[in-house]
């Protein structure tokens, strides 16, 4: 195998990073396979493979895309992935996905966070314990702790599940590009 | 043109059931159902679109695969085989696109 086909193989290789080892091994040894075949049966030389393949970001973008769509479940492994395979896509892409993808997250943890806090809260003060630390604040009105409690909650709860959908709106516009660039 | 458009969508509903019923036959390596393919420009589809595909049906168990080393000077080749579950799912696109051709017949009556 050529040096120029062996460094296209090791590019591949690097933008599958968010893949398990033995899934990367794999896709590039077929690959490796699928090129051998261009050059016995097809006589194609190293130019020609590479341009019927197209450039390495964009193989791996095909195989990380079909592991993205697939799961909307939040995962953080699914979050490389995703990351991983819109970094490759485009400068719009550098910029929306982790914007969403860290928002939902921030999103997400602040939920659980706040939930906790209203939570831990109202379980000290029933305890007469106070925790002056936590507290319920607009602006400079702090809420007493039994209605702080429900609505931490309540916050929390938007927080988390507005976090899950922005999430699913990054989901979604991975597959609106993936189409997009199928109709090109 | 809007009919470009349109065929890449419904290659794109299809290559999945055109390339479980080819390897419902016997088992296939992916740059033999590549160029298979590439017999029918309606279902032609780019090594791009097709490896990451077989990869994907193998992830859901639909197909199992093993490497076999080929003859002299050629590589080693990936082979993709149909499981029950595949067959199964493929029985169901079968009934669907069953389905799907006579809405559309007796549409073109009309």
């Amino acid at each position: 195998m050529s040096e120029k086909l062996e460094r296209y193989l090791e590019e591949v290789d690097k933008c599958l990073k968010p893949l398990p080892i033995t899934e990367r091994v794999d896709i590039v040894k077929e690959i490796k396979s699928y090129m051998l075949e261009l050059q016995e049966q097809m006589q194609l030389n190293d130019v020609q493979i590479v341009e019927k393949l197209g450039t390495p970001k964009e193989l791996a973008r095909e195989y990380l895309g079909e592991l993205v769509e697939k799961n909307t479940s939040f995962r953080f492994k699914n979050l490389l992935a995703v990351m991983a395979y819109y970094g490759l896509a485009s400068a719009t892409g550098l910029v929306v996905v982790p914007v969403l993808g860290s928002l939902s997250v921030g999103f997400m943890v602040s939920g659980v966070l706040a939930a906790l806090a209203g939570t831990v809260k109202f379980a000290a003060s029933l305890l007469h314990i106070d925790l002056p630390f936590i507290m319920f604040q607009f602006g400079s009105y702090t809420l007493p702790t039994a209605m702080a409690f429900p609505l931490s909650i309540l916050v929390g709860a938007a927080l988390f599940f507005g976090g899950r959908a922005l999430w699913r709106v990054m989901i979604n516009q991975v597959a609106a590009v993936k189409r997009k660039k199928e109709t090109l | 043109m809007q009919i470009e458009e349109w065929k890449s969508q419904i290659k794109r509903g299809t290559l999945e059931y055109c390339i479980l019923l080819l390897i419902y036959k016997k088992p296939y390596y992916g740059y033999e159902i590549i160029q298979e393919i590439a017999n029918w420009p309606i279902i032609a589809a780019k090594e791009s679109t097709v490896y990451p595909l077989l990869r994907r049906l193998l992830k859901d168990g639909y197909l199992t695969s093993y490497w076999e080393e080929a003859e002299e000077g050629l590589p080693p080749r990936k082979y993709y085989v149909i499981t029950d579950e595949g067959k199964k799912y493929l029985e169901a696109m079968r009934g669907e696109w069953k389905n799907l051709t006579n809405v559309i017949t007796k549409l073109e009556e009309a």
